[in-house]
């Protein structure tokens, strides 16, 4: 959807794909000689912030890295605010919220040029180049622009930046392996942002199932519901209620909800789960709320004394209701 | 390159927390008026933006960026045109992630 033709396919997006480098490309491969950091497997391709381009430290202005990962190619995303044209080359000021960044593009074909002229003041663009430096600057080399057609990208992009972020600064400590991909992502697919949409709903779940800490806060959350408070009361425990007393985001309590719904088979019928299948939890659950729900009936059939017949029918009624209804 | 002059993405309940900072926001255009426009913000509050929109038809969503001059109005000073197909929730987790955990990427 989003420029797929430079992904590689939603599997590939979460093996790698260009964003997160595989285990061969770990940073002090590249550091080792100059002829790993010229490997394929060390090119990945980051989107970035203007502000994190900004910060990226670097020692002769062409090696930069950022959260361990070597960064050669970069993406970015965001509004055009000044373009220059001249003869051979045309530079554009993109403004992304977070900082405006230089981006130069050479002209080489005449597709250049026509797709120059698509772009004007004020047209949001997406950016594929290298990132380099310059007495103190920093600018794109850019090999690929071109418009922003569904502004969803603006979103999707800077949520990427978060993700990448997130992956590189604190997954990658934790999973030996990139987290196993869900059958709901075809390995086939040329479609990176259905891959990132579908994967989305599983990577966590997978990435965190590898992890303690997510470990950690899955008893975390068992804790809260097995609050005295929150014991006794029949209706459970709201996932507001968690994420409060927690302190975390809804979407964390979300996803842990949906991976560990047989924790919650378990409270509800005070089985620990790690002493019986899930089958048996689920089983009990439903014969608790059975028998939950035919008190509820008993006492709706329960009719008041001043509301009999003559015949004392209720006497009588009351269990053939109650039978019939089972 | 020049990181000083940021637009911090809000929303309706971010926004009182940047006033007079320059902010961006999109909302969903609700009313629309010379010399302001009614919005929903991405978490369904009211907000107004002030200034001249663009000659051209807004569309159901639209992205403004200005300065935050009260806790419930921005003066934008760009506006661009987001579409009708937009996801407004992605958009609000988006602004909550990035004023929180996430702030060091973006500010």
């Amino acid at each position: 959807m989003y420029g797929g033709s430079e992904f590689d396919g939603g599997a590939a997006a979460f093996m790698g794909g260009g964003f997160m480098p595989s285990q061969a490309t770990q940073p002090h491969d590249s550091f080792a000689s100059s002829s790993s950091s010229k490997n394929r497997d060390s090119k990945v391709l980051l989107p970035l912030t203007v502000k994190q381009m900004s910060e990226l430290p670097t020692t002769d202005e062409s090696n930069f890295t950022i959260d361990g990962v070597v960064v050669n190619t970069v993406v970015l995303v965001g509004r055009v605010c000044r373009k220059e044209d001249k003869v051979s080359d045309y530079t554009l000021l993109v403004d992304d919220g977070t900082g405006v960044m230089e981006c130069c593009k050479w002209f080489q074909e005449p597709l250049d040029t026509e797709e120059a002229e698509g772009i004007s003041i004020g047209t949001y663009v997406r950016v594929h180049g290298h990132l380099r430096g310059l007495q103190g600057r920093r600018f794109i080399n850019v090999f690929s622009i071109r418009p922003v057609t569904d502004f969803n990208e603006v979103v999707s992009h800077l949520i990427e930046c978060i993700y990448v972020h997130f992956y590189n600064t604190k997954m990658k400590g934790v999973a030996a392996q990139p987290p196993p991909l869900t059958n709901s992502i075809p390995p086939s697919s040329s479609n990176f942002s259905r891959g990132l949409q579908s994967a989305s709903l599983n990577q966590p779940t997978a990435a965190f199932q590898g992890s303690d800490r997510i470990n950690n806060l899955r008893q975390k959350i068992l804790d809260v519901i097995h609050q005295p408070q929150h014991l006794n009361n029949e209706e459970g425990v709201h996932r507001d209620v968690i994420a409060r007393q927690l302190n975390l985001p809804m979407h964390i309590i979300k996803c842990i909800s949906r991976s560990d719904i047989s924790c919650l088979f378990s409270f509800l019928t005070c089985i620990p789960w790690t002493n019986f299948p899930n089958v048996v939890g689920l089983l009990a659950f439903g014969l608790w709320t059975g028998k939950q729900l035919r008190l509820l009936l008993w006492k709706a059939t329960c009719t008041p004394r001043s509301m009999m017949t003559t015949s004392n029918q209720p006497s009588t009624v009351r269990p053939i209701i109650f039978f019939a209804l089972f | 390159m020049d990181t000083s002059n940021p637009a911090i993405l809000v929303n309706g309940n971010l926004l009182p927390t940047h006033v007079r900072k320059r902010v961006r926001t999109v909302i969903q255009v609700l009313n629309s008026d010379r010399g302001s426009v009614i919005g929903k913000s991405t978490d369904d509050q009211q907000l107004v933006i002030k200034g001249s929109p663009p000659s051209t038809p807004l569309t159901k969503f639209v992205e403004v960026i200005g300065i935050a001059d009260s806790d419930k109005s921005i003066q934008a000073e760009i506006w661009t045109n987001f579409g009708d197909n937009f996801d407004a929730s992605s958009f609000n987790q988006l602004c909550q992630l990035a004023n929180g955990e996430y702030q060091h990427l973006f500010l």
